[in-house]
């Protein structure tokens, strides 16, 4: 029997690689899926009593610890 | 007794108040936000939710009740609340906030926060950032991240972490904040006094010596000439630093 072989010819193989990946003319590339969205941190380990969580964080620029006296405070 | 109004089972469960009860010159202060406990430790089993959170950072958590009244017209004017909070406190216009709460509200956009339930918590989220920007402004601390955490029952119940560098700072910015929450709440004003009790907590924190000092009179003293504030004033300074826990001074205090 003449059994056609599994293996193709590796030029003909390229030739298909290239007609796969290559693109019409005016015919957009493919676009990737959708990104999924990052998983939101807040509910990430959300303790079951609370039905939301919100979070926030402050980087303080000036680490300056001395007083800054209003002037005029309690005067009157 | 104030009467409470309560919605159908599935709707909503938080008490609301009544026209009534909100009247200008009789609606108690207290109700509208009351900080039930509060309670200082690592609590590592909420450390996952702000990847901000240091690891092993102590924390401050406060748990806190908000009840503001649902009528026709809502006196709580959220964006009014948010430029009175910036005037005493600047740099919570640079706090990184993941519901952009400041920046919206200030902003004056509607949406997010018009529904009575997102109305408490970004109360609840306003009073955390107010404790942080308070902790961060008088301790120094390079960084400090928190967290509001709604409960799902009772709906109006709130637990705030905050990361916290000193127990008695933490405490004083808890109840500050309450303090200046329930009068913006209420459509007061801030007096210069909210103002001063910042500088003289901030003064008192970077000198050890005076935060130790249990006698009223050479604090006082030393406070008046320092500020140049009148005895009085320093006196009722001193008293709410002491009901805030910052304090303890063994002579009596009477304003």
């Amino acid at each position: 029997m003449n059994h056609k072989s599994h293996f193709k010819n590796p030029d003909d193989l390229k030739i298909e690689i290239e007609k796969l990946v290559s693109f019409q003319e005016n015919e957009d590339p493919l676009k990737p899926p959708l990104r999924a969205k990052d998983e939101n941190p807040d509910n990430r380990g959300l303790p079951s009593k609370y039905r939301k969580v919100l979070t926030c964080s402050f980087v303080n620029r000036t680490t300056n610890t001395t007083s800054t006296k209003r002037i005029g405070a309690g005067k009157d | 007794m104030d009467k409470e109004i309560t919605r159908p089972a599935d709707k909503i469960n938080t008490n609301l108040l009544t026209r009534d009860q909100f009247s200008k010159n009789g609606f108690p202060l207290k109700d509208f936000l009351e900080i039930k406990e509060i309670s200082y430790g690592g609590f590592p089993e909420i450390s996952g939710l702000n990847p901000r959170f240091k690891p092993g950072s102590k924390k401050l958590k406060v748990v806190l009740d908000i009840r503001v009244p649902e009528i026709e017209q809502d006196p709580t004017d959220l964006s009014l609340i948010v430029m009175k909070l910036i005037k005493l406190l600047p740099s919570l216009e640079r706090h990184q906030c993941g519901e952009h709460l400041f920046e919206d509200l200030k902003s004056g956009k509607k949406g997010s926060y018009t529904e009575h339930s997102d109305k408490i918590t970004n109360i609840a989220h306003m009073m955390e950032h107010v404790i942080i920007d308070l902790q961060s402004n008088i301790t120094g601390m390079n960084s400090c991240s928190g967290i509001t955490c709604g409960y799902k029952d009772p709906y109006f119940r709130f637990d705030l972490f905050v990361e916290c560098k000193d127990k008695k700072v933490g405490m004083f910015s808890a109840f500050f904040a309450a303090d200046v929450l329930k009068r913006l709440i209420a459509n007061k004003n801030l007096s210069r006094r909210y103002y001063a009790l910042i500088d003289l907590t901030k003064y008192l924190y970077g000198n050890n010596s005076l935060q130790r000092q249990t006698e009223l009179d050479p604090l006082a003293s030393q406070i008046g000439s320092e500020f140049g504030w009148k005895r009085s004033f320093v006196l009722s300074l001193l008293k709410k630093l002491k009901d805030f826990g910052f304090l303890n001074l063994k002579q009596a205090l009477a304003t």
